[in-house]
């Protein structure tokens, strides 16, 4: 092949590339192929740019030229430019009114959801009345394109206000807001959640001064389109709540609109938003894990009653903010007028920092941290319901409780699982001293539960032998066996199937798109070379604890003196004593730690700012290896030691249990980097957790007297 | 390649709005022209202009929606293009038997005032452009740009590989990028080596 003949195959490649991503809606920059094509690469603009042409000629842009008409109306100039539509100055032709008029952009206007949506939101807007609501006086549809028109209000909003640099007194600005407040209230009586308040959405009457809300309806899917399509603009989430930032739609309510509110007087109090990021990778973390810095440490001139308002309002979980906006009002009017305010952020401590401060949970996370980035990008794309499974009861048998068992408590409760639809498996155990891994699960067929396990690490075949193992002891079918009806080229790589006796777990509460249930296992226990879990005295299951890999780590791990014999016996199937030393190792462990429920929702935080930051895999891993670096320092550990524990952790599904404090470790360096005072806390909390036995952890740890960083 | 204008006219027209259906054939109005220019033979275009050929599809489009059973755009396009398929042959037909006569003008949307006269411009542009190529290339320009198909269906309806048809594709966009702009003596250096493989 001559190179002529390569270079035009190389060109016809990253053009049918190039088109198809534009074909799908996802076009690609053409800047990128740059470095690809390298000297052909001018030949390529030229070849898109002739595309282009052709394509303005096929395709033209609709007529941007104002004014012109539009319906009943006339647009006479644009206003704003957003999301999900822009807005114009227009005028009625028949009424002669001027009015601000909203149309949905035509990219969008293909999404039947999102024009009913917009329809049904004009349609009750149009019913509210509130002399701080801007008014909506008719909606409607011109050439598919859905509309609405407000009253025009020309006044500058509360962004031209803070622009001006002049911040105006704290008392004023709440007595102002709180009528903002009162009409957010009326609008969330008539069951419309604004969704976008921010300060460019509240207007400034030239007139009479006082703050109009304006901007309805566009907000609520924007953000949905922020998260699972790449390409559209997108909202700013400056001012988004984390519920919102997360997509969980099913969240999103008056108390979304409560943060925009507290997120708005942040900002007019101190001149800029609550977070301040380069980009929306960076910002989302921050609004999801971060604190707000109090408006009161940067301006002390702001009276810390008023900074409070602020603050609770801004709470990451909706249930710590006012519960409605009509408080807001009352608290910001109570602050007007010099009396008492009654919301309390929840205290700083409570936060982040806090849980450091309590012994942190050995149980109920790292595991799951580390397999939470890939999960939890899966689920907010795809997994529509929730399956919580609670157990009140301390669980022992950790380190096989993950998937399987949640699955076997799923199948054992007789619950009715949607055929092929997806569940999303949160374990929150009532009790911290578990750890299970979060997997995908569904029914395929009545009394079969499908689990899907993601891997963070290479695939080791002992996580099928324990699979297997775990199948053989509780009798149940593994889906890798053909099954009568059941193809095996059915399962994908990374998918098992496990079907589990009914009638050992109840259902709690069962409603549309959620499952709590309650484990009723009482007792569990190691006999005889097995884990026996019992639920009120009857041995549900069996689980051999003849996983080698476990014992192998157990002792590689910690040095605890594993007897010759006895790895001999730990295979598949050996019927033995469990050993005392490792047995010892397991509880003391254990028994150190005390439940804190603050850690798992510190730990969510955490996994949830991985998961939503729109990393790469290769920056994932990045970030990762620095906060394992981070911890590392902040433990002082060896480095050899902690390589010779993530090599065992890579190489095996089974984590060992050191490599699961670290892991830990990492995410709590996270946290408290910009607390040295927390991090040297939270080293002490380690040592002491770690702290027996100690000739066998020396190993892992910096000689005696380390360095209390 | 953003179709959502085009797309979001579709449905509308479909249920009979008239302000959408007029606004939806005037865009289809500079697809047909340049699929006509890319389909019609010289000695056929000898005979009719490829305006007239997209005004005649356009008045069979706007008799036909009201029965047109509806789908996506892809079924839409379909439609649209075999309609235009099947006056294309007719004309051949015709022609082979007849003399030129005028074509059938019928005016429902009279001329476009909305079409800004730079626009005329350019499309007069493309479709000298188009005609000016060889017969392959208007062909695989007409299926893979102008009619919206996928590449396995260009593949199929050419006798081609895809692989073929992109690389097809491909030199006929160059061409055309010569075509429209003769005077970009300074790629046509590096492209010539391209070209002559």
């Amino acid at each position: 092949m001559s190179p002529a003949h390569d270079s035009i195959e190389v060109l016809a490649a990253c053009l049918d590339e190039y088109q198809e991503a534009a074909r799908a809606g996802e076009p690609i920059d053409p800047a990128v192929y740059a470095e690809r094509l390298g000297p052909l690469y001018d030949e390529f603009r030229g070849l898109v740019d002739t595309e282009s042409a052709l394509e303005r000629v096929l395709e033209p842009e609709e007529s941007t030229a104002l004014p012109r008409n539009f319906g009943e109306y006339t647009l006479l100039r644009e206003l704003g430019r957003g999301g999900m539509g822009v807005v114009y100055y227009a005028r009625h032709r028949t009424l002669e009114r001027d009015v601000a008029l909203k149309v949905l952009k035509a990219a969008i206007d293909t999404d039947e959801t999102a024009r009913q949506r917009f329809k049904r939101e004009a349609k009750a807007l149009a019913r509210v009345s509130h002399d701080h609501i801007v008014k909506v006086h008719d909606y409607g549809e011109v050439n598919g394109q859905p509309f609405y028109s407000m009253t025009l209000v020309t006044g500058p909003s509360l962004t031209e206000l803070v622009k001006t640099g002049e911040r105006p007194d704290p008392r004023t600005l709440c007595a102002r807001l709180a009528p903002i407040a009162d009409a957010l209230e009326v609008l969330h009586q008539a069951g419309v959640v604004h969704r976008d308040v921010k300060p460019s959405n509240i207007m400034v009457d030239p007139e009479t001064g006082r703050y109009l809300l304006a901007d309805f309806g566009l907000a609520r899917s924007a953000t949905s389109v922020t998260m699972t399509r790449t390409g559209d603009s997108i909202g700013t989430p400056l001012y988004m709540s984390p519920e919102q930032i997360l997509g969980k739609r099913d969240e999103v309510d008056a108390r979304a609109d409560v943060y925009g509110l507290g997120a708005t007087l942040y900002e007019l109090l101190v001149g800029h938003p609550p977070f301040k990021a380069e980009d929306t990778a960076t910002l989302m973390p921050m609004v999801l894990a971060q604190r707000p810095t109090p408006p009161v440490a940067l301006d002390p001139a702001i009276p810390r009653e008023c900074s409070n308002i602020a603050l609770k309002c801004l709470e990451k979980k909706r249930e710590d903010r006012y519960q409605s906006a009509a408080r807001v009002a009352e608290d910001l009017r109570a602050f007007a007028a010099g009396g008492r305010v009654v919301g309390r952020p929840v205290p700083a401590l409570t936060h982040g920092a806090r849980w450091l401060r309590r012994r942190p949970a050995l149980a109920a996370a790292v595991l799951l941290a580390v397999l939470l980035p890939a999960w939890l990008v899966y689920r907010m794309q795809t997994l529509p319901a929730h399956l919580r499974v609670e157990s009140p009861v301390p669980l022992e048998g950790r380190l096989l409780l993950d998937g399987e068992v949640v699955a076997m408590a799923v199948a054992a409760a007789g619950i009715e699982i949607e055929r092929d639809r997806p569940y999303e498996v949160a374990f929150e155990p009532a009790d911290p001293r578990l750890v299970v891994a979060p997997d995908r699960v569904t029914a395929t067929s009545p009394g079969e539960v499908r689990v899907v396990k993601l891997y963070p690490f290479p695939r080791d075949p002992s996580d099928l032998e324990s699979l297997e193992l775990l199948a053989q002891a509780t009798g149940v079918a593994l889906g890798r066996q053909p099954s009568p009806g059941r193809e095996r080229s059915a399962l994908g790589e990374d998918e098992m199937l496990l079907v589990f006796p009914r009638g050992a777990v109840r259902p709690r509460d069962i409603r549309e798109g959620r499952v709590e249930l309650q484990i009723q296992v009482t007792e569990v226990f190691e006999r005889k070379g097995h884990i026996v879990f019992r639920v009120d005295g009857a041995e549900v299951a069996r689980l051999p604890l003849s996983e080698k890999d476990v014992a192998d780590s157990i002792h590689e791990l910690t040095r605890v003196p594993l007897p010759a014999s006895l790895r001999e016996v730990l295979r598949p199937g050996a019927q033995v004593e469990w050993s005392f030393e490792a047995r010892d190792f397991v509880r003391r462990a254990r028994f150190e730690v005390v439940a804190d429920a603050a850690a798992d929702a510190a730990l969510e935080r955490v996994a949830e700012a991985f998961a939503v930051a729109p990393y790469a895999p290769a920056e994932r891993d990045a970030l990762r290896a620095a906060f394992e670096a981070r911890a590392l320092g902040a433990l002082g550990l060896h480095q050899a030691a902690y390589e010779r524990v993530r090599e065992h952790a890579a190489r095996g599904g089974r984590a060992g249990v050191l490599h699961w404090e670290i892991q830990r470790a990492a995410l709590v360096a996270l946290f408290s980097v910009r607390e040295q005072q927390s991090l040297g806390l939270l080293d002490r909390v380690l040592r002491q957790i770690n702290a027996a036995p100690a000739a066998e952890r020396e190993a892992l740890y910096l000689p005696a007297g380390g360095d209390q960083r | 390649m953003d179709l959502s204008r085009t797309r979001a006219l579709i449905r509308p027209a479909l249920q009979g709005d008239q302000s959408a259906t007029g606004a939806l054939l005037e865009r289809l109005r500079t697809r047909l022209v340049v699929w006509a220019a890319g389909r019609m033979s010289p000695a056929l275009r000898a005979k009719v202009e490829a305006e007239d050929v997209a005004q005649e599809v356009l008045l069979a489009i706007h008799k036909g929606l009201p029965a047109f059973e509806g789908g996506d755009e892809r079924a839409f396009f379909g439609w649209v293009f075999r309609i235009a398929e099947n006056r294309i042959r007719d004309l051949v037909s015709h022609f082979g038997a007849q003399k030129r006569q005028p074509v059938l003008r019928t005016s429902f949307s009279q001329t476009s005032p909305s079409m800004a006269a730079a626009r005329k411009e350019e499309l007069a542009r493309v479709v000298a452009a188009i005609e000016a190529l060889p017969e392959d290339y208007r062909t695989v320009i007409r299926l893979r740009r102008i009619e919206h198909r996928e590449v396995a269906e260009v593949a199929d309806l050419m006798g081609r590989s895809a692989n073929a048809v992109r690389v097809l594709y491909c030199r006929a966009i160059k061409a055309l990028k010569e075509a429209m702009d003769p005077g970009a003596g300074a790629g046509a250096s590096t492209g010539a080596g391209v070209a002559a493989t």
